[in-house]
């Protein structure tokens, strides 16, 4: 059944870009595989120590504009082959005319909280989404329904980027079960609109040298039922040394404090506050045109007890056969949860791009 | 008295500044858009650039203070033909609903325009045409006459200064173009292999010949077996010299000319790419003058 709603998403959105070409100017249509083969020896999985292949997701992305002020962009994903579409983002941008130098995103897409949310994850070099944004988030990030407003300023010889969303609400427990389909959690009441906000500055250090540094908060409503809310804060910055198209040396990394109101038995109004934090840090070196190499930090609490954890570290290595067309990433991990129980991932990636694919920003 | 002289001052510092004010705002991709724009404008515009001269304007990465930078520009001069495609980012993020856009290869007499379908197995091929069409000084005209155009659209009460500095721009490229062949006779028909693909229009305003490049296919890295065949065509054609943008590495080249009798000489194709360029007319003059020295040198 979700194969074959799956066609016919895919059956539709092809008929539209005929029919759409046949009156206008065609949208940029553009293709991203990502392919992975990984073992592990976690303990008491089933897959501890078997080696697999996954088609770990498929983008599908439909670019342009839809007139001299406002663009539409689309991105579908499938996360293996037995798994149905889903949206990973749907949003209109009205890009120049309006008041203030504003910009205006509505739709469903990845918030900009933090530096990494709304880069989609085959602009990572260390490969997999950190820990602290798949507790906090879910398996995609951070991402909603959301009204969006954002300005970008002079403030001396820097940039500065204010942003503000208004969301549904929904901010976390986005999950794809072992098919790849994704997991909606059922909502028993609507939650509240929730907000999102994040500035950041941006300068050059030196002719090669660039810098961002951003803070971000959220609110949102978690337990509708409850009233319970949560509030998040992040810090976040990239530090990127580009002399030339051969060598780039890049540091990021991100912050993150989460407090939230969760049930408690325990307590005599049935509720507690908790806070618990997260962050990671990578570093990625380009020593040649298509090679580069790193190291990464990860960690997390749990997103309702702060003293669930899990901490990971590790080493990857990428050859961009060309550009982001084809690119093999290799990544070696090891992670470490409360329990203190330990394993290893080795994980290889194979990455293509077909189609017009845009340059990325910083 | 004194307060007569601060009424002076500051009247005068407001006309100063409104004069400032009153200056078109250009930004172009690149620095040898920017250096006919100044041709043009001179006193009545403020010129900057995208891509820094030494670096390479296939791959530029978008950043804030560029999109800051175009958002209080009157107009973007774009390279087209695929080239600066990064251009659209800075643009959309600069908000500005003002800008003019101006493609400047739009009167331009393309080079090795693809006949057939192209795709990526080409390599990093541009549908449109080769588009490093600013290299044939002639094109610098066409260039000119777009700016010219646009300045004079969104400054017209200045139409008269635009168009006398177009006239003195075109005279004296014709007569530099004059120069330029005279001098450059001595490479008619001289054999060159060049890092990447950079080079058509200025092999056709100069009569060379460039036989071969460094790359398999554009934008792609040189392969083992690509390199060993071209040193074998180097040494079967007797080519003297390999020109190599500096943006690219210096490894391979050097690697290929130890192998043959040929010498990698840096040709920078932007105003700015090395020492002493700072004009349109200042990078034929150091290409034309750089391509004779070594050819003289590989003569002895």
């Amino acid at each position: 059944m979700l194969k074959i709603q799956s066609l016919a998403v895919i059956i539709s959105l092809i008929i539209c870009t005929i029919t759409y070409s046949q009156t206008t100017v065609n949208p940029d249509i553009s293709v991203i595989g990502d392919m992975r083969v990984s073992i592990h020896d976690q303990k008491g999985t089933d897959d501890y120590s078997k080696l697999d292949l996954a088609l770990h997701e498929i983008e599908i992305a439909a670019n342009g504009y839809l007139n001299p002020f406002t663009r539409a962009d689309v991105f579908l994903a499938i996360h293996g082959p037995e798994a149905s579409i889903e949206i990973e983002e749907a949003y209109m941008t009205i890009v120049r005319g309006l008041p203030l130098g504003l910009q205006m995103k509505a739709g469903q897409y990845l918030l900009d909280f933090g530096k990494i949310n709304t880069q989609h994850p085959h602009q990572w070099s260390w490969i997999e989404r950190p820990l602290v944004y798949q507790v906090m988030f879910g398996n995609d990030g951070l991402r909603d329904v959301s009204l969006n407003f954002s300005g970008q300023y002079p403030l001396g010889k820097s940039a500065l980027n204010l942003s503000a969303n208004l969301m549904r609400g929904h901010i976390g427990g986005h999950h794809h079960n072992d098919e790849g389909n994704e997991v909606v959690e059922e909502e028993e009441a609507r939650p509240d609109l929730g907000i999102c906000m994040r500035s950041s500055i941006f300068t050059m250090l030196s002719k090669f040298t660039a810098f961002d540094f951003g803070i971000s908060t959220l609110r949102g409503e978690v337990d509708p039922n409850e009233n319970h809310y949560a509030t998040m804060t992040a810090i976040d910055f990239k530090l990127k040394w580009r002399p030339d198209s051969y060598r780039s040396l890049t540091f990021i990394g991100e912050a993150l404090q989460n407090r939230r109101t969760v049930d408690d038995e325990d307590s005599p109004s049935g509720s507690k506050d908790i806070t618990s934090y997260g962050g990671f840090f990578a570093m990625d070196y380009q020593f040649r045109k298509r090679w580069d190499s790193g190291v990464f930090v990860d960690y997390t609490q749990g997103v309702n007890d702060s003293d669930e954890n899990q901490t990971g570290y590790g080493i990857f290595a990428g050859f961009a056969l060309v550009e982001e067309t084809t690119r093999f990433g290799l990544l070696l991990r090891r992670d470490d949860n409360l329990e203190n129980v330990q394993w290893n991932t080795a994980l290889l990636q194979i990455l293509w791009s077909l189609g017009p694919h845009k340059p990325h920003k910083f | 008295m004194k307060l007569y002289r601060i009424i002076v001052a500051g009247l005068i510092s407001c006309l100063i500044t409104t004069s400032i004010i009153a200056k078109l705002k250009v930004v172009s991709s690149t620095s040898d858009l920017a250096a006919i724009a100044r041709e043009i404008g001179v006193d009545l515009v403020e010129v900057d650039y995208i891509c820094p001269p030494e670096g390479n304007p296939h791959f530029v990465e978008a950043v804030p203070t560029q999109m800051i930078a175009v958002s209080r520009a009157d107009i973007y001069l774009k390279i087209g033909m695929e080239l600066d495609q990064w251009a659209d980012n800075i643009i959309d993020g600069s908000r500005n609903r003002h800008l003019k856009i101006v493609d400047c290869s739009q009167g331009i007499d393309r080079l090795e325009v693809p006949t057939t379908k192209v795709n990526a197995s080409l390599g990093d091929i541009h549908a449109q045409g080769n588009p490093h069409y600013w290299l044939n000084p002639a094109n610098g005209i066409i260039i000119a006459r777009d700016i010219a155009d646009a300045f004079s659209q969104a400054d017209a009460q200045n139409y008269n200064y635009y168009q006398e500095n177009l006239n003195n721009f075109e005279e004296k490229l014709r007569s530099k173009i004059e120069e330029w062949k005279i001098e450059a006779a001595s490479l008619k028909g001289i054999k060159i292999v060049t890092y990447h693909n950079s080079w058509p229009y200025f092999a056709s305003a100069f009569s060379l010949d460039v036989v071969g490049f460094i790359e398999p296919f554009p934008g792609i890295e040189p392969t083992p077996s690509h390199i060993a065949n071209l040193i074998e065509m180097i040494k079967e054609m007797d080519v003297r010299i390999i020109g190599k943008e500096p943006y690219f590495e210096g490894r391979t080249p050097r690697l290929i000319a130890s192998a043959t009798k040929a010498a990698v000489i840096d040709l920078p194709p932007s105003v700015g790419g090395a020492k002493g360029i700072e004009t349109y007319f200042d990078l034929f003059d150091f290409l034309i003058s750089k391509l004779n020295n070594n050819l003289k040198a590989s003569e002895l």
